[in-house]
């Protein structure tokens, strides 16, 4: 019994002497380990299932998100778009001129994607392998069907809208316009789509050399159609080491239970993995703008590594040492020189998504305070649509910084504190970037200037609100309000008088994304005006119907159909809801004549006089001869996005 | 009804009636339904925080698991305690070992679930508390006294 007894007594101790052990032996052996810097570039992948099993609620919020399932294989749980066997025939012509039809099926568990001519003869037919995108758009990928080719991946260039659930070209999501080939977006995904959309891409170009060859050969080379490759991925989609950098050291090292509670109770800093909000201000947003902030390799000539082993990049480093962010100052190739520039206003704010990192390191609160993504954005916590929780939604974003301003907000906006021009975000973030068949808010912190943006022809947070008015009253009302610093615009950057409307003169004058935006923003509620006092934008938007733009036509629609859950104009439901903004021509004409004529006939007796400076007549129809100049104003601009 | 006077002759004397069989016997029943009680209502507990989806516990899926074991643990270790006040004194006749067997048992059982319910609370995300130290420590205890059961129950 004494030997039982000892052995009891030794168990209840062994708590104890567990406990001062680690106690002991864990700064001693481990305490150098996590005083030196870890060089996460020497890192390998591991995977996110390897992170679940320490991190599981970590994982789980992650495992929710459109990151996670940014591409995935194609399987029937992965597959959104409807492969019923349906034609589809959309308003763009093959290199030789004609309609294609595209039919999307499924056989059992496999999809696929063929494309007929106009007389049914079928042109191709592709077995969708992947897919790409989540939230609004899905994307397919097919794989090369001839096997020296390597492992290539390309976009076809029909995708699924989620939210409308219906079949859309690429050509009607991106801000092409009608001319261009069916077959523009075709885009090769191992040296495109890859780089931002998974996690440790590793494209894999294997005939470079060939290619070289080639060339020196006097052979005509197209490195963008030519290339071939073999890829590899840590992990499709975006996963947990995007952000925290290579974890399988960490993983390593942490299957000590020694080193994980030295960790837990000491609350030291693991150095071998990253945190992005133990980071300094610079490097935390420099890990979203991996991504979200599009970049050519710097030096130019890493290119060549990035096609091969993928970017030099690891989160927590410093991202300009690898990368050069795209700016309005970027130069573009030879054949577009202007390519770059174009994907921002003129005074330099990014217009288009994907440039949120440009945006935010313009901003004076990151300029001047601390402000990074992660204020704002929660990547474990809140709505998956944004990635925001309910509370970063209101002022309260920014009290922490601006709690007088925040509390007291009519005294600062002089708009009723319910109004939306006392929401912080809709003045200093005003919705003018173009992404994804929608209209987002700048990531460019900054204050309003009506006069500035104006000059350089930018949507303005008081007339993208304010719709029948123009840059010159919103500086008379800004001086007025907010003092004499507002001076009035010499004259708007698209040429258009600054005395018309902003949102007229930029569906009238303004390049492919400035009536992007004003047609979009012509169908908020928000507004001080009453729906009788937007009449005025019937006419503007049926015009925008008729852009050769798909994408400004795509937001006139959505515009009208706003105005008209509040107007109620009889049969113009049914007619917008049978526009389809890609269809061919011949088929938009006839929904288009009769949505004039419904307009027409629609009575005007109730509603007040337009106006001024709106083009539009006494009887609501516009006045084409008196717009003309404006409309002679209009630049077609092709803006390429870079996705 | 006559009671029986304190000190009397035929009466044991109280360290020795500690250690018999009887009152052995009936501390253990009294721990195990006691046991038994307790962590049922945990489990009625835990069920209410489903209900009420307290994030707390529903959002870290180591807790969850860590509580989900003390109510497990607690409810059939409280059994075996109740296996162990009725089968005892049939099984073994050494009082000593038998009393050192029933406590060596109670302390395990009631450090197991311990461990369990502690190291759930002020968590790592991927690690329990440094209470989880119990677990092992009331494991290898309850073993021994089962041991000694079994060793009791051969001799």
């Amino acid at each position: 019994m004494k030997k039982v007894r000892l052995a009891a007594a030794l168990i209840a101790a062994l708590p104890v002497v567990l406990v001062a052990a680690a106690y002991q032996l864990g700064p001693r052996l481990y305490g150098e380990d996590l005083e030196t810097a870890f060089p996460h570039r020497e890192a390998d992948w591991t995977g996110s299932t390897t992170c679940e099993s320490c991190h599981p609620d970590h994982w789980a919020s992650w495992h929710r998100t459109f990151h996670r399932s940014m591409t995935q294989e194609a399987t029937p749980e992965t597959v959104v778009g409807a492969f019923d066997g349906r034609k589809l025939t959309f308003g763009f012509e093959n290199a030789q001129g004609k309609l294609v039809t595209a039919r999307p099926y499924r056989e059992g568990d496999r999809f696929f994607m063929e494309y007929l001519t106009s007389s049914g003869q079928s042109l191709s037919r592709l077995e969708i392998v992947r897919t790409v995108g989540s939230r609004r758009y899905q994307q397919y990928l097919v794989k090369s069907a001839v096997p020296e080719s390597g492992d290539n991946y390309y976009r076809i260039p029909v995708l699924w809208h989620i939210g409308e659930e219906r079949w859309i070209h690429l050509n009607g999501a991106f801000l092409g316009h009608d001319g261009e080939p069916y077959d523009q977006h075709v885009a090769t995904w191992n040296q495109n789509c890859i780089f931002c959309h998974n996690t440790g891409p590793e494209p894999g170009w294997i005939n470079r050399q060939d290619l070289i060859d080639r060339a020196r050969r006097g052979e005509a080379v197209n490195s963008a159609t030519d290339s071939r490759f073999v890829s590899n991925v840590a992990e499709l989609g975006i996963s947990c080491e995007t952000c925290h950098a290579p974890a399988g050291e960490h993983a390593r090292r942490n299957r000590n239970p020694l080193r994980r509670y030295l960790l837990h109770l000491t609350g030291r800093d693991d150095p071998s993995i990253v945190h992005p909000d133990k980071l300094s201000k610079e490097r935390s947003v420099e890990v979203c703008g991996q991504c979200h902030g599009q970049r050519l390799p710097d030096p130019p000539d890493t290119v060549v590594e990035w096609m091969d082993d993928g970017p030099i990049y690891r989160a927590g480093e410093t991202l300009t040492a690898s990368v050069a962010p795209v700016t309005r100052e970027t130069p573009g190739p030879a054949n577009q020189p202007d390519m770059f520039s174009l994907r921002f206003w003129e005074d330099g704010t990014p217009r288009l998504t994907a440039y949120e990192y440009q945006g935010i390191v313009m901003s004076p609160c990151y300029q001047k305070g601390e402000l990074t993504c992660i204020s704002c954005h929660s990547m474990h916590g809140g709505d998956v649509f944004g990635q925001i929780t309910d509370d970063m939604r209101t002022n309260r974003a920014c009290e922490s910084c601006h709690r007088e301003l925040v509390e007291n907000v009519k005294a600062h906006t002089h708009h009723g504190p319910e109004s939306s021009g006392s929401l912080c975000y809709e003045c200093h973030m005003p919705r003018m970037i173009y992404g994804v068949l929608e209209i987002h808010r700048t990531h460019r912190i900054h204050n309003p200037d009506p006069a500035a943006d104006a000059e350089a022809a930018r949507p303005d947070a008081c007339t993208t609100c304010h719709l029948d008015k123009s840059a010159v009253w919103a500086a008379e009302k800004s001086r007025e309000l907010w003092g004499e610093a507002y001076r009035s615009p010499a004259e708007r950057g698209d040429g258009a008088p600054a005395d018309v409307p902003s949102t007229v003169a930029a569906l009238f004058a303004g390049d492919p994304v400035q009536r992007a935006v004003a047609a979009r923003l012509a169908g908020r509620r928000d507004t001080p005006l009453e729906i009788e006092k937007r009449a005025f934008l019937w006419p503007l938007l049926l015009q925008g119907l008729q852009d050769r733009y798909p994408t400004i036509r795509w937001f006139s629609r959505l515009s009208l159909l706003s105005l008209q859950e509040e107007m109620r104009v009889p049969g113009i439901t049914e007619a917008l809801e049978r526009f389809d903004y890609i269809a061919p021509a011949p088929q938009r004409d006839v929904v288009v004549a009769e949505l004039l004529e419904l307009w027409r006939r629609h009575s005007k007796e109730t509603l007040p006089p337009p106006p001024a400076r709106t083009f539009i007549a006494a009887d609501y129809r516009l006045d084409r001869a008196e717009a003309e100049p404006l409309l002679a104003l209009q630049n077609d601009k092709l803006i390429h996005i870079g996705e | 009804m006559s009671k029986k006077k304190k000190g009397t002759p035929s009466e044991a004397p109280p360290a020795a009636a500690e250690s018999s069989p009887d009152a052995v016997s009936r501390s253990s029943l009294v721990l195990g339904w006691t046991m038994i009680g307790v962590f049922l209502a945990l489990g009625l507990v835990l069920e209410s925080f489903h209900l009420v989806k307290l994030p707390f516990y529903l959002d870290l899926r180591l807790r969850r698991e860590l509580w989900t074991l003390a109510h497990a643990h607690g409810t059939l270790l409280g059994a075996v305690n109740v296996l162990l006040g009725l089968s005892a004194a049939r099984l073994v006749h050494d009082p000593v070992r038998l009393r050192l067997a029933a406590r060596l048992l109670g302390a395990g059982s009631l450090l197991v679930p311990s461990g369990f319910l502690l190291g759930g609370l002020w968590q790592a995300e991927g690690d329990p508390s440094l209470f989880i130290v119990l677990v092992p420590a009331g494991a290898l205890l309850a073993l021994l006294g089962v041991g000694l059961v079994i060793a009791g129950s051969r001799s």
